[in-house]
């Protein structure tokens, strides 16, 4: 709808959402750390994280956030069930400081919640130090699958990249990888490489932007991509034929905001951003704005969805060359999705990093 | 609203989610989700498996379809009162049409066909599902599984057809032809190699200008024991044929990769040279051509 970019009413957007989400998004109850994950990076990469939360706030966040961390039970041993849920939806006690977690029917860690978990505490300058990372790495060896995939949670469920993509920000960020198998992981990526060279979310799957981006960052954080990719070049070129004038998340489908992150983002990380036409592509994302604020999928979407609304904001952060109108937007961490600034800032104050 | 209490539930404690002091993201849930929460969390915790149970848990997943844990606990409700399997399929259809894109809804179907271990009528199921989305990417990932499961590839090609046919932009089907050819046991590529190369073909006739069979013709070759060069023969003067009125981006691309495959077999610093140079043209053509990449064109001019 605009033709420039909206910072006051996407702040605004954020700050909404922050207080109350709508009625709708009880249908992904679970996930609610993810939506606190999008807020407040949204609201950092904006520059208004510290006008919208006090620091009484901040604080109260960061305890919400530890309070849904799983410990080890010392009674039964919950293994593969450590890190962190994304909601105290179960109705476990509000317990912040908590070593000890009394293991209860199907409570179990996810590890899209643990990496949103480990991220939202960075930016919100935790040091981490309540941070179970024995427990945490235990249990993600435990959900990595024979053939190198991951799964969320213990209790089998879908097993793709995307999940590989958060052990390898979890490992990433506590500073240890012994709870990847990096060869079965390598492997799987490898498999997962389709006919044109874009990954897919498993073998003999259609080649996908998500999936290309979870992998691309999974071998960058490991330092891997050149073993990891059958080609590089050819991967990069998959990803650059993405670019409509916004970006597509498969061959000849629409464009679509999130887009612009996990292709642009995968792009960045391997090197060819500068061969993209930015203007076009800004275009496209300033008319998936809304009047409310926030981003929506697709131009012709009247209102805006959270998911949507950050990842507009995160693509517009990758582009180097800041015009005018995004000057206020940082420069983003691409393979973790959070502001560089604050991961400069941040980052070493982890205690994960600092004592080595 | 109908009051759950009067449903049966007067002997369960309700367990309320523990927020803390403040609440962080909440969620203007409905008083219908509040209250039958608090009552399947004393449920779960309890690991109560019994009909209301059951029963409770369907009207929470209607209400919160991507909630995982709550779809573990069905499962185990389940197995335990031995809950008529193929009813439970009927679930899917009715949350299906609405969350066609829920990863749990999916999940559950591959479950209980598993348990029920028989495909049913599964690929016409899914066919029928891909008539409102004919790229549901969850749909085409449960149909590789199904056929790999149950080793049901005979009629796989046919419905890559029907599909291509229904849509020949449809890069999901296209994707899915190849993987019943590279993935169906014992299967030879070399065998079908000439007939795939003609099916692309065709459909590149038809429009130039749709990159799925491109990427096709290129993935297919490759994935045989020949190279792009070996086919130059044959595939270039068919590019520069379907370019005699106007150029096409996704053409010059592929003579690009086909003399690139052709530089890789040239000896002589001459010849090499000459090649270099119709990949230059190329490339300075898709500048023209392929506008929105042209600095990526202009690079791989440079870089030969």
């Amino acid at each position: 709808m605009s033709e420039t970019f909206e910072k006051h009413k996407h702040i605004k957007y954020f700050e909404r959402c922050f207080k109350m989400l709508p009625y709708q998004y009880t249908s992904s109850d679970t996930n609610r750390m993810t939506f606190l994950f999008f807020c407040i990076s949204g609201l950092d990469l904006l520059g208004a994280l510290d006008d919208v939360l006090t620091p009484d706030i901040k604080q109260k966040t960061i305890d919400w956030i530890y309070a849904q961390q799983i410990h080890p039970d010392p009674e039964i041993g919950n293994i593969g069930q450590c890190g962190y849920r994304g909601a105290p939806f179960l109705g476990h006690k509000f317990e912040p400081n908590s070593k000890e977690t009394i293991h209860e029917p199907y409570d179990a860690s996810n590890l899209a919640m643990t990496y949103t978990a480990l991220i939202c505490l960075i930016i919100l300058g935790d040091d981490l130090s309540r941070v179970n990372k024995k427990a945490i790495i235990e249990s993600i060896s435990h959900l990595q699958q024979k053939d190198g995939s991951f799964s969320p949670v213990i209790f089998g469920m879908e097993y793709d990249m995307r999940f590989l993509y958060c052990a390898s920000v979890i490992s990433y960020i506590l500073n240890d990888w012994s709870g990847i198998n990096i060869d079965k992981a390598i492997d799987f990526i490898k498999k997962s490489q389709t006919y044109d060279f874009g990954i897919s979310q498993g073998f003999g799957l259609e080649s996908h932007g998500g999936p290309t981006f979870c992998a691309v960052a999974a071998l960058s954080l490991m330092n891997k991509i050149d073993e990891g990719l059958k080609s590089k070049k050819d991967t990069l070129l998959w990803c650059l034929s993405r670019q409509v004038d916004g970006f597509q998340g498969r061959a000849n489908k629409p464009p679509d905001t999130c887009y612009s992150f996990w292709i642009g983002a995968a792009i960045d990380i391997l090197g060819g951003y500068h061969f993209l036409d930015h203007e076009a592509h800004k275009k496209f994302l300033y008319s998936t704005q809304t009047i409310y604020g926030g981003f929506a999928k697709y131009p012709e979407i009247d209102f805006p969805d959270i998911l949507h609304s950050y990842m507009g904001i995160a693509a517009l952060a990758i582009i180097p060359e800041k015009t005018e109108e995004i000057e206020c937007l940082p420069q983003l961490e691409t393979r973790l999705n959070m502001s560089k600034k604050t991961f400069d800032k941040n980052f070493p104050k982890n205690i994960f990093w600092n004592n080595n | 609203m109908e009051s759950v209490v009067d449903q049966g539930w007067a002997d369960v404690e309700r367990t309320y989610q523990d927020e803390g002091p403040f609440e962080i993201m909440p969620i203007a849930y409905s008083i219908e989700y509040k209250e039958k929460m608090d009552i399947l969390r004393t449920l779960m915790k309890n690991n109560e498996k019994s009909e209301r149970a059951l029963k409770l848990t369907e009207d929470i997943i209607a209400l919160s379809p991507s909630n995982y844990v709550i779809w573990k606990y069905r499962q185990e409700i389940i197995k335990e009162l031995n809950v008529d399997l193929k009813g439970e399929l009927n679930l899917f259809v009715e949350y299906a049409e609405e969350n066609p894109k829920c990863y749990q809804l999916w999940h559950h179907r591959q479950v209980i066909i598993e348990k029920l271990n028989d495909p049913l009528d599964e690929l016409q199921f899914i066919h029928d599902m891909l008539q409102y989305d004919s790229k549901n990417y969850h749909a085409w990932t449960y149909r590789e599984w199904i056929v790999r499961h149950f080793n049901l590839w005979d009629e796989e090609i046919k419905f890559s057809d029907t599909m291509i046919k229904d849509d020949d932009r449809n890069n999901s089907a296209w994707n899915y032809r190849f993987f019943i050819l590279t993935e169906k046991p014992d299967n030879d590529i070399e065998a079908v190699l000439k007939d795939e190369i003609e099916y692309a073909k065709q459909k590149i006739n038809f429009d130039p200008t749709n990159q799925s069979p491109w990427m096709y013709l290129k993935g297919i070759i490759e994935k045989s024991k020949y190279k792009l060069a070996d086919f130059a023969d044959e595939l270039l003067p068919f590019c520069e044929n379907l370019q005699k009125i106007e150029p096409y981006k996704y053409a010059l691309e592929y003579q690009l990769y086909t003399n690139e495959s052709i530089l890789k077999t040239l000896n002589s610093e001459k010849e090499q040279e000459q090649q270099k140079d119709i990949c230059r043209t190329i490339c300075s053509k898709l500048e023209e051509c392929d506008k929105i990449r042209k600095k990526y064109w202009k690079y791989v001019r440079e870089s030969y």
